[in-house]
């Protein structure tokens, strides 16, 4: 044991503790946002073709994803005034929902931006903020996560709650629905993962973590949940049971969004500095292998992103509120 | 002329720093207010929200400042009852928040703490005046309050004299978009001798019955 220990500070003093290594990114392109709109945050089509993205002006507004360097404006929705608090495309890439700090929930076609439902989630006349929500693949449920409130399931056609799911206190941070449909999984603020069939009955708990999870999204395959939050690292799980599959090491930053490269096999995480979650911290790509992270090193810090479907680009909202488009090797 | 109206409690602190009320050493306010309040049905606390960084395991203290920590000496008490009156000393407290510059420690376990409340459902906890974290308005201490039989109680207790409200929180408590009630806007009292004040804040902690 203690020889053990002369070689870990051996190889401490000479340096040789192991580091990340830099993934290569490179500016490729920068969407044009109008002069006079800051983009809050974005998401990425599953296909992706286009991005939805929640701007300062409480408009939404719909860019096809640049191919050679151009991209198009393909539409603004508006949803009268209403501060959007959060995004989601079904895993289909079908529906495009968002949330807002009134309780309202929109949802969308993707493909036309033609409104399918909009409706209220707030009881008792007091408006509800929802910090996330979800939309299963066949476009008929929306999960929402009421602050300090327990995640509700709706049936989007009737606009009708089907069930309040089951935390004993707090809210949700995360929530996303298995690409067959069949599985939702909720990071809750009581620091545990939470797995529900499609009706909202709890089928499994993961409850291993002394923090809370602020990111979650299942693999492609449906196979994992990918998670990162407060306790600073990436963890696997098994997408059904909820049982740890692996953890990755613990890196200086807490990771406040997880975004999918090259079908899943590579997941880049965005984090924020212990001093405030206003002040980005390292961008890192994570190969589910089990190999160490790589640092996506650039010169700018990440707010907030997503990415497409094939790994080739990463786009991010920036503290400008631009969107800049990244080639990830 | 402007009606005031004063809780008990409100009345038993005020009274006790104009010095109608003299209470005798080893006393708190919060232990007095809780014997005189005894089986009075009570409004349930305020809810609020939980995060950020609520983390499972603290330590059970009630001690969580040391010696050399910067930032103002604070003495948090009062009661852990249910709607109906009754002292809950099964229950389980737990709280967190930043040090004095606005930091939480998600590392380790400063600023945290778990205990159950004494025999009389009465509480009490020394640490410091936490200071202003950047992603929120007002300086806060979370709780977290759990019991068999009753509701989670989630809410934060905020402090009156926190700069953001000026020296009005009856006008400014707003300013906090999560503050929703006045209610957890909080008196503060400065107690001790010129080379050792501490800030004395009292809060109760009512469940509602499942």
């Amino acid at each position: 044991m203690r020889r053990g220990l002369g070689v870990v500070l051996l190889v401490s003093a000479l340096g040789l503790a192991p580091r990340l290594a830099a993934a290569q990114i490179t500016e490729v392109g920068r969407i044009a946002v109008p002069a006079d709109v800051k983009v809050r945050f974005l998401r990425v089509s599953p296909d992706g073709r286009q991005l939805t993205a929640a701007c300062g002006d409480r408009k939404l507004r719909v860019w096809s994803v640049p191919s050679e360097n151009a991209s198009a404006l393909l539409r603004t929705l508006d949803l009268d005034g209403e501060p959007i608090s959060a995004l989601a495309y079904s895993s289909d890439g079908t529906w495009v929902g968002a949330s807002t700090r009134t309780g309202t929930v929109a949802v969308f076609r993707a493909r036309t931006g033609e409104l399918a439902a909009r409706f209220n989630t707030s009881g008792a006349g007091r408006a509800i903020r929802l910090d996330a929500l979800a939309i299963s693949p066949d476009g008929s449920r929306v999960a929402v996560a009421p602050v300090n409130a327990p995640p509700e399931l709706w049936d989007i056609a009737s606009a009708k709650r089907r069930a309040i799911l089951a935390t004993p206190f707090g809210g949700s941070n995360a929530l996303d629905f298995s690409p067959d449909g069949t599985r939702l999984a909720s990071a809750d603020e009581d620091t545990t993962v939470r797995l529900y069939d499609a009706d909202g009955a709890l089928r499994a708990t993961a409850e291993d973590f002394p923090l809370e999870a602020f990111a979650l999204a299942f693999t492609p395959d449906g196979k994992h949940l990918v998670l990162g939050g407060a306790d600073k690292r990436v963890t696997l799980l098994d997408g059904v049971t909820g049982k740890m599959v692996r953890q990755f090491p613990k890196q200086p930053d807490s990771i406040i969004w997880l975004a999918p490269l090259r079908a899943g096999q590579t997941i880049v995480s965005g984090s924020f500095k212990d001093e405030s979650m206003d002040l980005p911290g390292a961008t890192l790509a994570w190969t589910l292998d089990g190999s160490a992270p790589r640092e996506v090193t650039t010169q700018q810090r990440f707010n907030g992103g997503g990415a497409v479907a094939d790994g080739r680009l990463l786009l991010t909202t920036m503290a400008e509120g631009a969107i800049v488009v990244w080639a990830v090797r | 002329m402007r009606s005031v109206r004063l809780s008990r409690r409100d009345l038993l602190e005020k009274s006790i720093a104009l010095g109608v009320v003299t209470v005798a050493a080893g006393l708190t306010p919060g232990a007095i207010a809780a014997a005189w309040d005894e089986a009075a049905p009570r409004p349930r606390t305020p809810e609020n929200a939980l995060g950020p960084f609520y983390k499972k395991h603290a330590p059970d203290t009630r001690t969580l400042r040391i010696p050399g920590d910067s930032g103002m000496p604070l003495a948090v008490s009062g009661g852990v009852f249910s709607t109906r009156g009754e002292a809950l000393p099964e229950a389980t407290v737990e709280v967190w928040h930043t040090d004095n510059r606005g930091r939480y420690d998600i590392d380790g376990y400063r600023y945290r703490a778990r205990f159950k409340p004494a025999a009389g459902g009465t509480y009490a906890f020394d640490s410091i005046m936490p200071g202003h974290y950047p992603d929120r308005v007002c300086q806060r201490v979370h709780y977290l309050v759990t019991a068999p039989g009753h509701r989670p109680l989630v809410t934060q207790l905020y402090f009156a004299t926190d700069p953001v409200f000026e020296g009005d929180p009856d006008k400014n408590f707003g300013r906090d978009p999560l503050i929703t009630t006045r209610e957890l806007v909080r008196p503060v009292m400065l107690a001790g001798d010129p080379g050792d004040v501490h800030a004395v804040v009292t809060l109760d902690l009512v469940l509602e019955r499942l």
